[in-house]
C-alpha cells in the first residue's frame, strides 16, 4: 500500500507538470505524439512547482500537514483545467516532415541496440537502488537528511539549516529535499521508495526529453541513438541510482536548452517555460544560479529578447532569494577575502591544477574505461554541422558554464586538488545530456560525409 | 565504409559496451552485498526515541581515527536520529559512542565520565554523562 500512495504521491506533480506545460505549449484536444515531449518536461517542471509550493507552505504554515495534499491537488485540477482550456492544437504536428536520411537504413540495429541498453541500464538502476536505498553519500547526507528534518520536524523545520550541520551544505536549495518530504506527506511514512522514485523519474525524464525532442528537430533514428549516447553513460546511470541532485540539475539544464533551441517552432510560452525550467536549476543546485544568468547574457548576446524568459524566471528566482537570505548560511565561497582572493587569482599553479584536473575528468569520462566523449571527438572531421535555431546560444551557455566552474575552483576557499577530484566528474555530467542534445542538434549524424 | 558512419557506429558500441560492463559491475555488486546502513538500525532507533527526549542535542564519541570514516558515522547519525542533532563533543548530557573494538569501550567510558544506557545496534552505544 505504501508503494501505491507513493506513486500517487508523484503521479500529482507529474500531471500538474505536464499540464501546465501543455497549457504554455498548446496540444491537441486529445493525446499527440508530441504530448510525449511534454510529459517528459512535465515530469520535471511538476516535480519543481510542486517543491516550491512546499516550501511557500512551509513559510505560510510553518509545519507540514494532510491539508498540503488538497492544496496540490487543486494545483492539479486547475492546472489540467487551463491545459483543456489551451488546446487548440499542436504546432509541432503541423509542421513539415522531416526528410529520411540514410541513417534510417540502420533503424533496426539503432531500434534494438537502444532497447537492449535501455533495459539493460534499467536493471543497472534498480541494482544500484537495492543495494543503497537510502542513496550514496551526498544523497542522504544532504538531500534526504534535509527532508527528514523539513518533515519530522514539525514547527522546527527551521532546524534543517541549524549551524551544528554545516557539513550538509545548508546553503544548498530544497527542490529534492522539498519534493521528498512532501511525499512522504502523501504516505504517512518515510518510505525509501519515494527518493528512489523521484531519481528514477527523473533520470527516466532526461532520456525523454532528450530523445522526444531530437524526435521532432531531427528525426527518430537520431534521436535514438542520442538516447543511447545518454544511457550509455554508465556515470548518468550511476549518478541518477545514487540519487545525488546532479541528474535533476542535468534534466533542467537539458530541458531549458531544448526549449530555447526549439523556440521558433513554440509559441512564446514556450520561452516562459525555459525561464521556469532554468530558475527550478537553481532552486535545485547551486550551479543552476549561474546557469539562469548565463542564459538571458547569451539571450542579450544573440540579440533574442529576455522578457518572456525573466517572467517565467522571476517568481522561483523570489522564492531562492527568500530562502538564501532568510534560512541558509553565506555560500562557502564567501569566506574569501580580498587579499586572499587576490592570491589565488594570480597563482599559476591554481590554473595548473584546474587544467589537469579538465583534461584528467574529461579523459576519464562515463565511468566504465569507455569514453562516450571518443566519437564526439571525431565529429568536427567527419561531420556536417549546421548553425540552427538557438544552437549558438546553447553553445554559449554550456562554454560559460565551464568557464564559470573554473573560476569557482580559482576561488574555492577548500583544498582545491580535493574540491576538483571530489566534484569536476559530476559537474561535467550536468552538462552531458545538454552537450549531447547540441551535438546530435546541429551535427548531421546522418552518414551524408562533409565531402559528398 | 563512409568515414561519417563510423561516429554513430563508435557510439553505439561504446555505449552498448558501457551499459553491459555497468550491468555486470552491478550483478557482481548485488551478489556479494553486505546490508547498507546508514547510522542506527529501526529497531535502535525506536529503543533511542524511547529514551531521548524531545530537543536534545547529543554528544559523539568514537575509537576510529579516520577523519573520513569519523565523519560518516557522525553524519549517519544525524541522519538517523533527525530532527535530533548530534556534535562531535563528549560534553552533553546524552552521548552516541561509536565503537569498532569493544576493548576501547572502558577507556573512553572513563576517559570521558560516562555510562552504558543502551545498545543501539551496528556498534552504536547510547552513553550517559555520570
Amino acid at each position: 500500500m505504501p508503494f501505491v500512495v507513493a506513486f500517487i504521491s508523484l503521479l500529482v506533480p507529474g500531471l500538474t507538470g505536464f499540464a501546465l506545460v501543455r497549457a504554455c505549449i498548446p496540444g491537441e484536444r486529445y493525446l499527440c505524439r508530441h504530448d510525449l515531449l511534454k510529459l517528459c518536461l512535465g515530469i520535471g517542471v511538476g516535480f519543481g512547482i510542486c517543491s516550491c509550493m512546499f516550501f511557500v507552505w512551509l513559510l505560510t504554515y510553518g509545519t507540514v500537514h494532510a491539508l498540503y495534499i488538497a492544496v496540490e491537488i487543486g494545483a492539479a485540477i486547475l492546472a489540467s483545467a487551463l491545459a483543456v482550456y489551451r488546446a487548440t492544437g499542436c504546432g509541432l504536428c503541423r509542421l513539415p516532415p522531416l526528410p529520411e536520411s540514410t541513417l534510417t537504413r540502420w533503424r533496426y540495429l539503432v531500434l534494438i541496440v537502444a532497447g537492449l541498453t535501455f533495459v539493460s541500464a534499467c536493471v543497472s538502476f534498480a541494482l544500484e537502488s537495492r543495494i543503497h536505498p537510502e542513496g550514496q553519500g551526498d544523497a542522504w547526507a544532504i538531500w534526504n537528511l534535509r527532508a527528514r528534518y523539513l518533515f519530522r520536524g514539525g514547527d522546527h523545520w527551521r532546524n534543517a539549516f541549524s549551524g551544528n550541520l554545516s557539513w550538509s551544505h545548508l546553503d544548498y536549495p530544497l527542490l529534492l529535499p522539498g519534493l521528498v518530504a512532501r511525499s512522504w506527506i502523501y504516505t504517512g511514512t518515510e518510505t525509501q521508495s519515494v527518493p528512489i522514485g523521484i531519481a528514477m523519474l527523473f533520470t527516466c525524464a532526461a532520456v525523454g526529453v532528450l530523445i522526444t525532442a531530437l524526435c521532432a528537430l531531427g528525426g527518430r533514428e537520431k534521436a535514438l541513438l542520442a538516447g543511447t549516447v545518454l544511457v550509455g553513460t554508465a556515470s548518468f546511470v550511476k549518478l541518477g541510482a545514487a540519487q545525488y541532485a546532479d541528474v535533476p540539475v542535468a534534466f533542467y539544464f537539458l530541458s531549458s536548452i531544448v526549449l530555447i533551441c526549439m523556440r521558433d517552432r513554440l509559441p512564446p510560452a514556450g520561452t516562459i517555460l525555459a525561464g521556469v525550467t532554468a530558475a527550478l536549476a537553481a532552486w535545485t543546485k547551486n550551479e543552476g544560479l549561474l546557469f539562469v544568468a548565463l542564459v538571458p547574457i547569451a539571450m542579450a548576446w544573440a540579440k533574442q529578447p529576455v522578457r518572456k524568459f525573466m517572467m517565467g524566471a522571476i517568481a522561483i528566482l523570489a522564492l531562492l532569494a527568500i530562502f538564501k537570505l532568510g534560512l541558509a548560511p553565506p555560500d562557502y565561497l564567501a569566506q574569501n577575502d580580498r587579499a586572499g582572493l587576490l592570491r589565488k587569482l594570480a597563482d599559476p599553479t591554481r590554473y595548473l591544477l584546474i587544467a589537469a584536473g579538465f583534461l584528467y575528468e574529461l579523459s576519464h569520462f562515463g565511468g566504465q574505461g569507455l569514453n562516450p566523449l571518443l566519437p564526439f571527438v571525431a565529429t568536427p572531421f567527419l561531420l556536417r554541422f549546421s548553425d540552427r535555431c538557438g544552437a549558438r546560444m546553447a553553445a554559449i551557455v554550456l562554454l560559460g558554464m565551464c568557464v564559470g566552474f573554473v573560476g569557482v575552483y580559482l576561488i574555492t576557499p577548500v583544498d582545491l586538488a580535493w574540491h576538483i577530484a571530489w566534484s569536476l566528474d559530476r559537474l561535467l555530467l550536468q552538462l552531458w545530456p545538454a552537450t549531447v542534445f547540441l551535438c546530435f542538434y546541429t551535427a548531421d549524424v546522418s552518414a551524408t560525409p562533409s565531402w559528398k | 565504409m563512409r568515414g561519417s558512419l563510423l561516429v554513430p557506429l563508435g557510439m553505439i558500441v561504446i555505449a552498448a559496451a558501457s551499459t553491459a560492463g555497468l550491468l555486470r559491475d552491478e550483478a557482481i555488486r548485488y551478489a556479494h552485498r553486505t546490508p547498507s546502513i546508514v547510522g542506527v538500525p529501526d529497531l535502535g532507533l525506536t529503543t533511542l526515541r524511547r529514551i531521548i527526549p524531545q530537543g536534545e542535542t547529543l554528544g559523539f564519541i568514537t575509537d576510529r581515527n579516520q577523519p573520513e570514516a569519523m565523519a560518516h558515522r557522525l553524519y549517519g547519525l544525524n541522519y538517523s536520529l533527525a530532527p535530533l542533532i548530534v556534535e562531535n563533543t563528549a560534553n552533553r548530557r546524552f552521548v552516541l559512542g561509536d565503537f569498532q573494538d569493544q576493548s576501547s569501550i572502558p577507556f573512553a567510558l572513563e576517559q570521558h565520565r560516562l555510562r552504558v544506557v543502551v545498545a543501539a545496534g551496528n556498534g552504536i552505544l547510547l552513553l550517559e554523562a555520570r
